[in-house]
């Protein structure tokens, strides 16, 4: 069933079009809960809630726009809001100059999987010490691949607002994970 | 290592750390129930009151303004297309396709107007392990959009929606105009869509050529509606408030009309120029109605593409809805119960609070400032902070940040400090009620002393009552026999139905098995009952049961309460003991019980057991102790079982289509297979007792789920209900083979989950509406 058809179905009281689109994305709408909260339980009460909303609102959903952008963006949203409520005064440590540097050389030189899952783990640390909002901005450029028009709506922000969280947050990740070798 | 991208990598990230295979949908669906009531009531007193005022304050009459600015010409609605421009039209010369290691792709459709150029493609032959959807796959797929390649510029897409089924998807892309000198255009698309880097051929190139757009090509005509619309305005301000939500220049107009073989596409707009509000919009469909000359309301839906041709305009939002045939002759009226506004706080409303001499990032100041801010509506600053810049080494941007919560339903507020000259913010809130935070950022440091914040904007729902008519021209052709007219199960046959409490006839009972949600997990559980509602026994949580011929056991899928279902089941009707039925997993689905009572049969999908996970899906069968296991059906991607004939030797099961499925008939001693007929919707098949006819679902026109009984091979179609008002669904045949019972959801009920069951009778078109404590999904039928 399509998206679209599950929609159509929910907005007529047949739950089992709820039931495809929570089987359909839950699993990427945790993920990326859990890439901003680093909480799995948060994660799941993010994906729970925005769920729910979206059957209470299933009736305003616009049929001309996919569903997947919108449910995504509503996700990060929802993430962003618990964890910077849950975080209000936990102050974010000075960052780890030496750490960035020892994580730049390693990512340079990955080629075995030993040294991938190392990384991997170093850039899950590595995204707990940025800030929520920046979180937000790298998961959703990186993870969910949306433009920064996307962003800016999706985080209610002006371009430049959004532009400014981005290349830092950009910035200090490459140079974190030297991903640019990887990705190109 | 292979190359990987940003978002791969950081799937990995997420997963590593996750647990596998977490299913949300049991904690979805309790919440939902449980908040249904509490939600809902309150909107529906809210209407009410509304209402009243309506009728003390009169009705304020408004007009559009009378010139519309550059009302476009069009040269028509092209199905597949939407509306086209006037002008050089040209398209596609012939459809184009390209298989590459089993995967088509294909041009169906290209237009280029003036204005731009739209294609229309589609991509065939996937599987479910080529997708990143497959939960077997660690990584994400690729999401890059098609160009189009001309002999001096590439041109990329500025729209794309889309649908997709099991095996495929059909994107329609709008670009710039081709140049009228081009005719000669090549389709890049660097990936199949959520594709597994290496699973499906990249790089895909595909030449077509354009041509005038032949005389014949199809084209409805459109129909400006440039008479200025009244329209009628009326808004309720509410006790207490102190202001009047300014909404004169809000209007409704409907703009123009595409007469379509069944109905028309209207488009509609509301207006909002020159108000000075941020932004009006519709709001859900129970608060839109369009209503014919009698004032009967017509059933209409959104049209998916009628959209995406239109530009968007600053001060309007535009829609566009599908109605069905209009029967009576004279005007239509749409009606708008109720927009979504942002509009500016009327009354000067504001606070002061001292941030102190050196105020620092993260500093917090707990203000709880309650506000009346008009037209009804509160809210309460609860706190200010100061907020530390997103990395400590990055340059601070002084300002504050406002956590703001409304029991009234403001949404969304704007902020600022007019005193003070400001880098920017001033928004926040969303879509939903609840506490939200809105701020702004100075353009120098913090000032000292103390500040005046001023609340400028709220945004909110608005109930009033707008409405544009429009007489369609008498010429329209009617149509002299719609699937609607002749359904058994109506709306109003229903609602009469629920009215009569009919008694169930001598001749008519039985044993049912019984899918349905019950409080307070609302999980599924089965039970077997007696149609009258008598000798009910509940067996647990589980779903989909079948009883065996004798009425003694039930197979059925497990629990799924914290997780997909272990496997399938088997529980004796006498004892309630249930026992794992030996070679199912998780993953095996929608058991069914031979006739003949040797065999169940059951479809099998991904070990994941997810709903809707990608395939394959394949049809499973074995003796009732388990032993002898055969897997029918080889497909890569989706065979669902349907039901078993009466013979106990053939099944019926459906297989993925372009357009929906074909339902197909196997003998399972020889394995040969035949389709009997194709339909556009994969949804329940039932076949009567004598394996003459089939009960089962279908879309309909302005896409209603209608319900249909059928010859064996799918000819001489009778409607038994048309989806209008109520989705009626999962038909199951009685053991007479006169009647069929189905669930029907009420679309507009608030307040009940489960649906309710309703009694067919396929001849006479006789409805009998279940006692409401009998409710959920039949699945099987017993004497």
């Amino acid at each position: 069933m399509e998206d679209l058809q599950a929609i159509r179905r929910l907005k007529r009281g047949d739950i089992g079009g709820l039931e495809c689109l929570i089987a359909r994305y839950q699993g990427k709408a945790l993920r990326t809960a859990f890439l901003i909260t680093h909480d799995e339980q948060m994660a799941e009460d993010v994906v729970q809630d925005v769920f729910v909303r979206f059957y209470q609102r299933a009736e305003c959903f616009d049929e001309s726009r996919p569903f997947e952008p919108y449910f995504m963006r509503s996700v990060v949203n929802a993430a962003l809001n618990l964890v910077e409520r849950e975080n209000k005064g936990y102050s974010f440590a000075d960052e780890d100059t030496s750490e960035l540097e020892e994580l730049l050389e390693q990512a340079a030189s990955v080629e075995e999987q030993v040294e991938y899952n190392t990384l991997k783990w170093q850039i899950s640390e590595a995204l707990a010490k940025l800030h929520p909002r920046q979180r937000a901005a790298i998961i959703q450029r990186y993870y969910l691949e949306m433009s920064e028009k996307e962003m800016s709506e999706a985080l209610d922000s002006p371009p430049g607002t959004v532009k400014w969280l981005l290349n830092a947050a950009r910035t200090r990740l490459r140079s974190l994970l030297g991903l640019e070798r990887m990705a190109e | 290592m292979n190359k990987m991208t940003y978002s791969q990598i950081l799937d990995h990230v997420a997963r590593d750390q996750m647990a596998a295979n977490t299913n949300l949908a049991p904690r979805i669906l309790a919440q939902i129930q449980k908040g249904k009531s509490a939600k809902m009531n309150p909107r529906l007193k809210v209407f009410a009151a509304v209402v009243v005022a309506l009728l003390v304050i009169g009705v304020v009459l408004m007009n559009v303004p009378g010139v519309r600015a550059a009302i476009q010409s069009w040269f028509g609605y092209v199905p597949g297309i939407g509306l086209v421009s006037e002008g050089q039209i040209r398209v596609l010369a012939e459809p184009v396709s390209v298989t590459r290691d089993g995967i088509a792709l294909n041009i169906e459709q290209v237009l280029v107007d003036p204005n731009q150029t739209t294609v229309v493609y589609s991509v065939e032959g996937l599987t479910g392990e080529m997708l990143d959807s497959n939960p077997m796959w660690n990584t994400a797929g690729c999401y890059k959009d098609a160009t189009l390649r001309l002999p001096a510029e590439e041109l990329s897409s500025t729209d794309q929606i889309g649908t997709n089924w099991l095996t495929g998807y059909e994107h329609k892309t709008t670009y710039p105009a081709i140049p009228s000198t081009v005719n000669e255009v090549t389709l890049v698309l660097p990936c199949i869509r959520s594709a597994i880097p290496g699973k499906t051929p990249e790089n895909w190139e595909l030449a077509f050529r354009l041509v005038p757009a032949p005389p014949e090509m199809t084209a409805f005509p459109v129909i400006e509606i440039s008479t200025p619309v009244e329209v009628t305005n009326t808004v309720a301000p509410q006790a207490a408030t102190e202001g009047k939500l300014s909404i004169e220049g809000i209007s409704l107009s409907l703009d123009r009309a595409v007469q379509m073989d069944d109905g028309y596409l209207l488009y509609a707009t509301l207006h909002w120029e020159n108000t000075g509000l941020s932004s009006v919009d519709r709001n859900d469909t129970p608060t839109m109605h369009l209503l014919d000359a009698n004032g009967q309301e017509i059933p209409f839906t959104y049209d998916l593409d009628a959209l995406s041709t239109m530009e968007w305009q600053p001060g309007q939002t535009s829609f566009a809805i599908r109605t069905a045939q209009i029967e009576a002759a004279g005007p239509i009226t749409f009606v708008l119960d109720s927009i979504v506004v942002t509009a500016a706080v009327p009354i000067e409303t504001s606070f002061t609070f001292d941030p102190g001499p050196d105020p620092k990032p993260g500093q917090v100041w707990e203000l709880d400032k309650y506000f009346h801010v008009g037209y009804g509506h509160s809210l309460r600053v609860l706190r200010a902070t100061y907020p530390k810049p997103p990395l400590e080494n990055l340059p601070l941007q002084p300002g504050f940040s406002f956590d703001i919560e409304s029991q009234t339903g403001v949404m969304q507020a704007m902020l600022y400090d007019k005193d003070h000259p400001l880098a920017g913010g001033g928004g926040g809130g969303g879509s939903f009620t609840g506490i939200f935070s809105a701020g702004f950022s100075y353009a120098g440091g913090i000032p000292e002393g103390p500040i005046t914040v001023d609340i400028e904007s709220i945004g909110f729902n608005v109930p009033g009552h707008w409405e544009a008519s429009w007489t369609p021209p008498a010429t329209t052709p009617r149509s002299t026999s719609t699937p609607q007219s002749s359904a058994c199960l109506t709306r109003e046959s229903w609602q009469q139905a629920l009215k009569a409490h009919v008694s169930l006839p001598s001749n008519l009972g039985g044993k049912l098995a019984i899918s349905d949600l019950l409080p307070p997990t609302y999980n599924y559980e089965i039970s077997v009952v007696d149609l009258d509602g008598s000798h009910r026994k509940s067996l647990g949580f589980g779903s989909a049961p079948s009883l065996s011929p004798n009425g003694t056991r039930v197979v059925h899928v497990g629990p799924m309460i914290d997780g997909p279902s272990k496997g399938l089941f088997i529980t004796d009707l006498a004892s309630a003991i249930t026992t794992p039925l030996p070679g199912t997993a998780t993953g095996d689905m929608g058991p069914l019980w031979s006739p003949d009572g040797q065999r169940i049969a059951f479809t099998r999908g991904p070990a994941s057991g997810l709903i809707g996970a990608p395939g394959p899906y394949n049809i499973i069968m074995m003796n009732v102790d388990g032993s002898d296991v055969r897997q029918l059906t080889q497909s890569e991607s989706a065979n669902y079982l349907a039901a078993w004939m009466p013979d106990s030797i053939s099944i019926l099961y459906t297989e993925p289509s372009r357009d929906g499925v074909t339902l197909n008939l196997m003998n399972t001693q020889t394995g040969e297979s035949r389709v009997l007929f194709e339909t556009n919707y994969n949804g329940t098949f039932s076949i009567s007792p004598d394996g003459k006819r089939f009960a089962f679902e279908e879309m309909l026109p302005l896409d209603k789920y209608g319900l249909f009984v059928s010859d064996f091979e799918g000819s001489n179609r009778k409607l038994l209900a048309d989806g209008i008002s109520y989705t009626v669904t999962i038909p199951a045949w009685s053991p007479d083979g006169q009647w069929v019972i189905a669930s029907v959801h009420d679309q507009n009920a608030s307040n009940e989950f489960n649906a309710r069951l309703a009694l067919i009778h396929v001849d006479t078109c006789q409805i009998i509406a279940l006692p409401k404590d009998l409710v959920g999904y039949v699945s099987s039928w017993l004497p």
